[in-house]
């Protein structure tokens, strides 16, 4: 089944013995705009105008239904390299063809690839079907045609090769799916030059074909019937030669009118599956459609519809004088595809950019107006400052100049106040020195800058206590006191320097033994000290 | 070659390459370069709203900040923090401090104020004056020797700072003492001497007026 948008729509010419036939072959139609005799005089301007016009310049398919075609089957080609194939093949063929410069070679599909002549099918480099065409005046009038309506050539094809896929695909159509289809196929069908072209198959390749003059239908049916049935037997014959048998199975199919079809299969004799379809019948039954024909006895649109749509072909042929017009065309064509993708590529991105660019455009006139807003706001706030009618940068220099003066300062009073909360009501000091200790310099001036250290302070705390006093009393109440004091203050160290009745080692001592107990107590020590440093840094 | 391609072809051809040209000039040459002006500028403008709307909120945040700035600030200038140490002011307020303290006698000696430099009053173009003071007390009670210390730090011009202190119980409250009180008479209990460092900001250009700072006694 065609999937409609990459069916190739392109315009035929059917090479015939007696004219050219033009057809144009879209998706869902054949249609044959004209025959040209090749005698006509002015022949080519005629194809040229129909090319042109009347099939909108399409790319042409030259497909060969003459009679003379020259095949060579079982072509054998020495085992070569990769790298050297194409060129063996092309000298085989130019040996084998010396005289017609149109050439092709098919491999041919060995059926159970069983070896030749004691060797492999591989091992001899496969086997192929050569074929070649004459440069008579038909084709060369043609591609002179072809040349001058500027379309671009889709290829060079023969019909009867184009067409055995096609006359295998209705043998497995009416074998219906999952059944093996015959070995043998005749495919029979009269074109609109009179001739009856028949294209045999086995095994889905093609076997033989032959064209020859019959009567037309409509004149005598049975005359024609009589005629076909003749050259269906002359065909047998032929295909005896290669190895054909009735009991391979065969499928007679025969494009006609329904009643000259049903003639014909009442005429032949030989065991096989016979079917009659008129070429609309045929179409459907291929999964095509090749539209509404004048007459579909004629079996030519069936012909043309298959090949005519085509994306690869079974035989390219191949000329000098048609790769000469085909390459440069087929370059133009692949450039002018580069430039469209690149031109689409271009516009994408163009209109990419261009969109990109108004909508950042836009973006930017919105911002625009949201800056002159913001500047609004700005100015507002700014107005407002200055209406405040004072130096602003001086209030925030004094401040943070005051700011360093506290920052300086060595919270003495709170010290002083957290003692007398400490001393309580039963404590009282003798003496009360504070000192500031200055800030130390920065270790390395230059190194990485840490926030000033704070200058500290050093209180130095004197208490005495009344003679009567027990030592061990006096010693808790001091203790008590530091402890109050450590509570109290609790970012500083506090420490007792000197406890009551504890002279230090250092002290000097003299003293009078026999005293009285008033003289005892005055000579002995009653002061305490404390010593309070902080804050820690 | 114009035979088997045509001229049409060929001007087909042409055509397309030129239109390529044009489209590949028109995006590459122009609408690109374009677009990316114009999303530079849209990038510089929304930079540019951000910091004044950054700029805008902060000067809302400073206006609010400032009236309260305002308020400390002219209290520190009615407090003298902006005054040249007028030597005269500071005694009258050291008198003051004195009778409203109690002590007995407040020795007083502020040195010749000496300029240092600050950074923060540099930039609104203020110098600082620095002037030790010393104050030798006599007190018959202690809290009467903190009060005069409290009052100095906080009531005086300009900013006060206790460098040291020095306070010593000179006599205990015994009988004698009593009596001596009781009659009247004015007993130093409580001697000390206290060391400040006074400080206030002075515009840069009054100092270089040539503007002398003496010291006062007593």
């Amino acid at each position: 089944m065609a999937i409609p948008f990459l069916t190739p729509a392109r315009t035929v010419l059917l090479v015939g013995d007696e004219a050219l036939y033009i057809y144009r072959v879209t998706h869902n139609a054949v249609k044959l705009m004209d025959s040209i005799p090749w005698q006509t005089d002015d022949f080519e301007e005629t194809v040229v105008g129909l090319i042109r016009k009347e099939c909108d310049g399409k790319p042409v398919l030259i497909l060969n239904d003459m009679t003379d075609q020259h095949f060579k089957g079982g072509q054998r080609l020495p085992k070569v390299g990769m790298m050297d194939q194409g060129n063996v093949l092309k000298r085989k063929l130019q040996v084998a063809f010396p005289n017609y410069p149109i050439r092709g070679a098919l491999p041919i599909k060995v059926r159970d690839r069983k070896p030749v002549k004691g060797q492999g099918v591989k091992a001899v480099g496969g086997l192929y079907l050569f074929a070649a065409v004459p440069a008579s005046e038909p084709i060369v009038k043609t591609l002179e045609a072809v040349k001058v309506s500027m379309s671009s050539i889709a290829g060079f094809a023969l019909l009867p090769v184009e067409s055995s896929d096609m006359v295998k695909a209705m043998s497995e159509a009416i074998a219906g799916k999952g059944k093996k289809p015959s070995r043998w196929v005749v495919f029979m069908g009269q074109h609109q030059n009179g001739a009856l072209r028949q294209v045999i198959t086995r095994d889905g390749q093609l076997a033989m074909t032959r064209m020859t003059p019959i009567s037309d239908a409509e004149t005598d049916p049975q005359a024609w019937a009589h005629e076909v049935s003749q050259e269906f037997k002359a065909t047998i014959s032929y295909l005896s030669r290669f190895g054909y048998s009735p009991e391979d199975g065969t499928d007679v199919i025969l494009i006609a009118g329904q009643k000259n079809g049903d003639v014909v299969g009442k005429l032949i004799e030989i065991p096989c599956n016979y079917n009659s379809f008129t070429a609309p019948e045929a179409a459907r039954l291929l999964g095509m459609s090749i539209g509404l024909q004048d007459d579909g006895s004629f079996a030519d649109p069936l012909h043309v519809a298959w090949t005519g749509r085509k994306t690869k072909f079974i035989l390219p042929m191949e000329a000098a004088e048609i790769t000469r017009i085909h390459k440069p065309r087929q370059a133009a064509a692949a450039a002018m595809f580069l430039l469209f993708a690149a031109g689409a590529y271009l516009s994408w991105q163009l209109i990419g950019q261009a969109q990109a660019m108004i909508a950042a455009g836009d973006d930017l006139a919105i911002q625009k107006n949201l800056l002159a807003e913001a500047e609004t706001e700005y100015q507002q706030e700014v107005a407002r400052m200055e209406a405040l009618g004072f130096d602003i940068n001086l209030i925030k220099g004094t401040l943070a100049t005051y700011e360093d003066f506290e920052a300086g300062r060595v919270p003495v009073l709170a010290v002083i106040d957290k003692i007398g909360e400490a001393l309580g009501t039963d404590l009282r000091l003798d003496r009360l020195i504070i000192d500031q200790i200055p800030a130390p310099a920065p270790a390395n001036a230059g190194a990485v800058e840490q926030a000033p250290a704070q200058a500290t302070l050093e209180a130095r705390l004197s208490l005495s206590f009344p003679q009567t006093v027990e030592i061990e009393a006096g010693m808790k109440e001091v203790n008590n006191f530091e402890r109050r004091l450590r509570s109290l203050l609790p970012g500083y160290d506090v420490s007792i320097t000197q406890q009551i009745g504890r002279p230090v080692y250092t002290e000097q001592l003299k003293g009078v033994a026999g005293r009285t107990a008033e003289e005892i107590a005055a000579a002995e020590d009653y002061m305490a000290e404390l010593v309070i440093r902080g804050p820690k840094q | 070659m114009i035979q088997i391609l045509g001229v049409r072809r060929i001007l087909f051809l042409i055509l397309l390459v030129s239109a390529n040209a044009a489209l590949a000039a028109t995006t590459y040459l122009y609408v690109m370069p374009e677009k990316d002006q114009v999303v530079r500028q849209l990038n510089m403008t929304r930079s540019q709203i951000s910091e004044k709307r950054t700029e805008a909120e902060r000067l809302r945040t400073e206006f609010a900040q400032i009236q309260q700035q305002k308020a400390r600030f002219e209290a520190m200038q009615a407090a003298g923090l902006t005054s040249d140490q007028n030597r005269l002011v500071a005694r009258r307020r050291i008198m003051d401090i004195q009778n409203y303290s109690r002590v007995l006698k407040a020795s007083y000696n502020i040195n010749s104020a000496s300029v240092e430099q600050s950074e923060a009053a540099r930039q609104i173009g203020h110098v600082i004056l620095n002037s030790p003071i010393r104050v030798e007390i006599d007190a018959m009670d202690d809290k009467d020797f903190y009060s005069f210390i409290h009052l100095m730090e906080n009531a005086f011009p300009g900013h006060t700072a206790i460098k040291n202190i020095k306070i010593e119980r000179v006599l205990d409250v015994n009988e004698a003492t009593l009596r001596a009180v009781g009659s009247g008479m004015p007993v130093v209990l409580i001697k000390g001497n206290v060391d400040f460092i006074w400080r206030t900001m002075v515009p840069e250009a009054q100092i270089q007026t040539g503007q002398n700072f003496g010291s006062e006694g007593f």
